[in-house]
């Protein structure tokens, strides 16, 4: 990690990012004012002084003041504005805006004066009111009709070709990232057991390339976390772990270099676990009270082999908060049973959440039944402020939405389907994307991604289900 | 962004360009190991880096530059290789993985700077970084590199291991699953789930940022200390707790190899702190204390006097912290660092520590007594003085008969601060040494005493045939003795000293002028200021002067709270 914490890009971008942050939280402000004052009105001059203030600094830094949505993101010019907790509003109404407009992305000029930006607001607000068939067509011909100079507004897929068709190579590199992380997990528990020193390197390497997709397109590897354990011989647990607690982090506004560490703390929450018999982790029946005390070390002994064979450094402290964190619980409760004055950390209460919510929605041999997605987010919601942090617990159910990715439904037209993709704006995570698996009478289908959200799709969820009833298994549609 | 020109062919002049963006980033590399950054090739090297990158992808756009194990290559021409193999930096960037690198236009310098970097520093095997990684963490926008696949056997069967059932299966479960709901269809459709408790509040906002400020703010070393303290205070499992105890110490021991004293300071207080925890079971407190004496082993030992051995520019502060957090454990290492003959300042701070750290066990010091080196042997004299007591003295007094000067005048020092009983001996028979300085300090000091066996053996010196050729300053010193010791008894011979004249002898006159004076200001009595007024009457020139310093003496002494006498013993001379 570069001194101080700081890389070249932050030096460079950081200025851009802010910039970027105030564009954005401007246009929101006179997105939401403009609809409730006429162009004109001393309560808008502020806000749109402001907006123009900003589009002279785009244009002294010679950037551009660019801003625009695909693939359920917005940017700024080429960066993307990553959602965070403080920023939210901002970013879900400005995602709306740009979704009920039907518009791929709006740049302004200095050219563009308080006058025409205040115009131009008034006319998407006019645009978005009356039902359109093509609203961003009703708004580039009211902008021509008014002669706004200085602003100009394109439809959805004319911005970023390049990132067009990227969506299958993503899915592609997701599973690949995943397989990688499971077999240097894999090398690492075995080191471990072997007593042999534990490098690191290539494991860091995989929790890099998990945070670039988890950047670029959360969804491929979010859907992989369906993949779950059936034993302890293999590793998709950590692997989801990790996936999960790197998505709330980024949910939380954690910078790049620490989603490393909060990664490699995920993935390797559960190192202890390697010392402990697989004749125990494996038992076919549920644990005794003996056994249980054996589980139960394996926080601690995961601190003791962490650095007896790695050593102290500050990776090794980073893991170790999730190694021994993960089941230490809000209140005090939970294990090891310990004297913390410090408390538990972010860290470990992310990883806590994660670890929670891939346990119980996973079936492993000692535990039969597994829950649903959305019965276990109800449980970590219903929990939080006692065993979980409540507003990482909210922020969890925003990586996930409330019918989490991979919840078995059944839709209001009696067909089966699963959650593939939540939808990012909450206001509407009542209709996800949904990939129809099963028609209304149970025929098996390959059927088509739904999005609920939009009304041409006729349907909305009836009811969820528990895919383990009748032995389902989801995990197959996000190969 | 689509660089047009890239479709075309890559031109002559174009490959040309690519080689000196090479040559240049190679010598820039060089500049940045052979020179200091203060030093002007340091940056001339990296400014023509930059300014050939600016003009390749002015003039050509997007530099895509392939590696292979030994050459960079640009269009299938290489333009950059190096025979060594340690000094190429295609190969370094290879062995991690990178088969492309891309430098984009809008580079920035800052970017460069930091690409240099990476690529010129060698990996070490302990390093948990390589390349890709240091890249990664750079963040450098216009910098890609493309890495090499990784082959994965288990990928598939790792993959397909999450996934239960066969396709068929799955059709089965679904038609019994869709049967089922049909029977008992759902009563209602879901309501939509409330909003409003999924979005943060201001205040829960607030509170976020908070937590992620304090996490920032949490250094690795204090989240590790504080888990190792939980842990270890609450272990009940022997086996484990030793495990722990052990891991503790040879970190330790790790951070002090490495120079990290102040991470090392911090286990110690861990375990002084969880020593003293409340509720801890039966007989860990003395097995955590314990630990301290297993952290500095041989090869510690070595690595702490290297450490030590290259200057005082260690933090003394964690020196001292060090040594205190060993206890008593730290004073044999730390007494065989003295004997290494660390700078003035190291040696202080070690003196100062050691003193602390030994109150209440002198005997560890008696070993370094009988070293051969005169400093260690001194310096541990000196640090029995600072913690004083029986046990010190009978200490010291086995150096009394040292054969270094500079050992018998710390013993000296010993005793005249001590006052310690069996001091009284051992200044008498410092009153024989050979060495002027120390029979003068001992004269003194015994004068302090009091020690009436003192004014016989120097009343017997003064008569003694050879006491007259010794020098004025011990002869002054017998004298002022005496006159603190025995003021009746050398009263008399003080006037003789003084109103007896002596022809042609006036250096001999001056000599006991001075030494009759330093004799009467020690005894001040209302008669001794009597002969140094009749004395003064009588006497010229610098005899007069001596006498009548005596006198303002004497009268600066009956002032209240002006102490009559010697100043006490100066500290050591610690060399």
């Amino acid at each position: 990690m570069p001194p101080g914490g700081r890389t070249v890009a932050d030096r460079i971008d950081e200025r851009l990012i802010l910039l970027g942050k105030r564009f954005l939280r401007s246009f929101f402000v006179l997105y939401k004012t403009s609809s409730n004052y006429v162009v004109g009105h001393p309560a808008l001059a502020q806000p749109l002084a402001e907006f123009a203030e900003i589009i002279r600094e785009f244009e002294h830094r010679r950037e551009e003041a660019l801003l625009a949505f695909h693939d359920d993101n917005l940017y700024v010019g080429e960066l993307r504005l990553k959602p965070d907790a403080a920023g939210f509003d901002a970013f879900l109404t400005t995602l709306r805006a740009f979704k009920l407009g039907r518009i791929g992305s709006v740049s302004f000029t200095g050219q563009a004066g308080p006058r025409e930006i205040g115009a131009w607001f008034v006319l998407l607000h006019e645009v978005e009111a009356s039902v359109q068939e093509d609203p961003c067509g009703a708004l580039l011909a009211r902008m021509a009709a008014a002669g706004l100079g200085g602003i100009a507004v394109e439809r959805p897929g004319e911005q970023l070709p390049e990132r067009a068709g990227m969506s299958e190579d993503a899915k592609e590199r997701a599973k690949g990232i995943y397989a990688q992380t499971l077999e240097v997990i894999s090398d690492v528990m075995d080191h471990v057991k072997l007593g042999k020193a534990l490098k690191l390197k290539r494991a860091k390497r995989v929790v890099q390339s998990m945070i670039d997709q988890l950047l670029e397109a959360e969804t491929n590897l979010l859907g992989l976390t369906n993949l779950r354990c059936y034993d302890e011989y293999t590793y998709n647990h950590s692997v989801n772990v990790g996936i999960l607690s790197i998505a709330i982090g980024q949910r939380v506004g954690i910078g790049k270099n620490r989603l490393v560490d909060l990664g490699m703390a995920a993935v390797f929450h559960d190192i202890g676990k390697s010392c402990i018999p697989l004749a125990v982790l494996n038992k076919p029946a549920p644990f005794d009270e003996r056994e249980w005390a054996v589980i139960r070390r394996h926080p601690v002994l995961g601190v003791k082999e962490l650095l007896k064979l790695k050593g102290a450094d500050a990776l090794t402290a980073r893991i170790m908060q999730g190694a021994f964190e993960h089941h230490l619980h809000l209140d005090g409760s939970g294990y090891p049973q310990v004297a913390y004055p410090r408390g538990v950390s972010l860290s470990g209460r992310i990883v806590a959440i994660a670890d929670c919510y891939d346990a119980l929605t996973s079936s492993r041999v000692y535990r039969r039944t597994a829950d649903t997605p959305d019965a276990t987010l109800r449980y970590i919601l219903q929990k939080s402020g006692t065993l979980y942090d409540p507003i990482l617990a909210k922020l969890f159910v925003n990586v996930l939405g409330v019918y989490p990715v991979g919840t078995l439904c059944q839709l209001s037209s009696g067909e089966l389907g699963v959650v593939m993709e939540c939808n990012p704006d909450p206001e509407q995570w009542e209709s996800p994307r949904v990939k129809v698996i099963a028609s209304a009478d149970g025929t098996a289908v390959d059927g088509t991604m739904v999005d609920l959200a939009d009304p041409a799709s006729g349907r909305r969820i009836a009811q969820t289900l528990d895919a383990r009833r009748h032995d389902i298994d989801v995990a197959r549609y996000f190969l | 962004m689509i660089d047009a020109r890239r479709a075309d062919a890559p031109d002559k002049a174009e490959v040309a360009s690519a080689g000196l963006f090479m040559q240049a980033l190679a010598k820039a590399d060089r500049g940045f190991s052979i020179y200091l950054p203060n030093n002007p090739l340091h940056d001339k090297f990296f400014a023509e880096f930059c300014r050939r990158a600016g003009e390749h992808l002015e003039e050509f756009g997007t530099l895509r530059l392939e590696i292979t194990h030994e050459s960079v290559l640009f269009d299938g021409e290489t333009v950059y290789t190096s025979p060594d193999l340690r000094e190429n930096f295609a190969f370094r960037m290879y062995a991690d993985g990178i088969r492309s690198l891309i430098v984009e236009r809008g580079v920035e310098p800052p970017e460069l700077r930091t690409l240099v970097e990476i690529l010129g520093r060698p990996a070490r095997e302990d390093d948990e970084d390589d390349i890709v990684t240091r890249l990664w963490s750079s963040d450098l926008p216009h910098l890609r590199y493309v890495l090499a696949e990784v082959p994965l056997e288990s990928s598939a069967a790792a993959l397909d291991a999450g996934v239960s059932g066969s396709r068929a299966t799955q059709a089965g479960a679904l038609r019994r699953y869709a049967a089922e709901l049909a029977a008992a269809p759902p009563a209602s459709l879901l309501p939509p789930p409330s909003q409003q408790i999924f979005s943060l509040s201001e205040a829960e906002i607030a509170t976020l940022q908070g937590l992620l400020t304090q996490d920032e703010q949490r250094t690795p070393l204090e989240d590790m200390v504080s888990i190792l303290e939980a842990v270890i205070a609450a272990e009940r499992e022997d086996a484990v707790l030793q495990e722990f105890l052990e891991i503790v110490a040879r970190l330790c021991g790790d951070f002090l190899i490495a120079g990290r004293v102040d991470q090392a300071v911090e286990l110690l207080s861990l375990l002084s702190r969880t020593a003293a925890h409340p509720g801890l079971p039966a007989g860990n407190a003395a097995k955590i204390a314990g630990v301290r004496g297993r952290v500095i082993t041989p090869e510690v030992l070595a690595g702490l006097s290297r450490l030590l051995a290259t200057g005082d520019g260690i933090d003394r502060e964690a020196l001292r912290g060090l040594v205190t957090g060993l206890g008593r454990s730290a004073i044999e290492p730390f007494c065989h660092i003295l004997g290494d003959a660390p700078g003035k300042e190291t040696r202080k701070v070690l003196i100062e520590a050691l003193v602390a750290a030994g109150r209440g066990s002198p005997e560890l010091f008696l070993p370094f007594l009988l070293d051969p080196r005169w400093y260690l042997v001194r310096n541990a004299i000196y640090i029995l003085r600072r913690i004083a007591g029986p046990e010190s003295a009978r200490a010291a007094l086995r150096c009394a008969g040292h054969s270094d000067q500079r050992v018998r005048k710390e013993v000296m020092l010993f005793f005249d601060e001590t006052g310690d009983p069996a001091g009284e001996s051992v200044m008498l028979g410092f009153l024989g040494d050979d060495v002027q300085s120390l029979r003068v300090a001992a004269t003194r000091s015994l004068a302090r005493r009091g020690s009436s066996a003192a004014a016989e053996r120097l009343l017997a010196l003064t008569a003694s045939p050879g006491f007259a050729e010794r020098e004025l300053l011990e002869r002054e010193s017998v004298w002022e003795a005496l006159g603190a010791l025995a003021p009746d008894r050398v009263l008399p011979t003080f006037a003789d000293m003084l109103l007896k004249r002596r022809w042609f002898a006036r250096a001999q006159d001056l000599d006991e002028t001075a030494c009759a004076c330093a004799g009467l200001k020690r005894i001040g009595t209302p008669a001794a200021v009597d002969l140094l007024k009749k004395a003064a009457a009588g006497k010229r020139g610098e005899q007069r002067e001596l006498v009548e310093k005596a006198l303002r003496a004497i009268a600066q002494t009956r002032r209240p709270g002006v102490r009559a006498g010697n100043d006490a013993p100066g500290g050591p001379d610690r060399g």
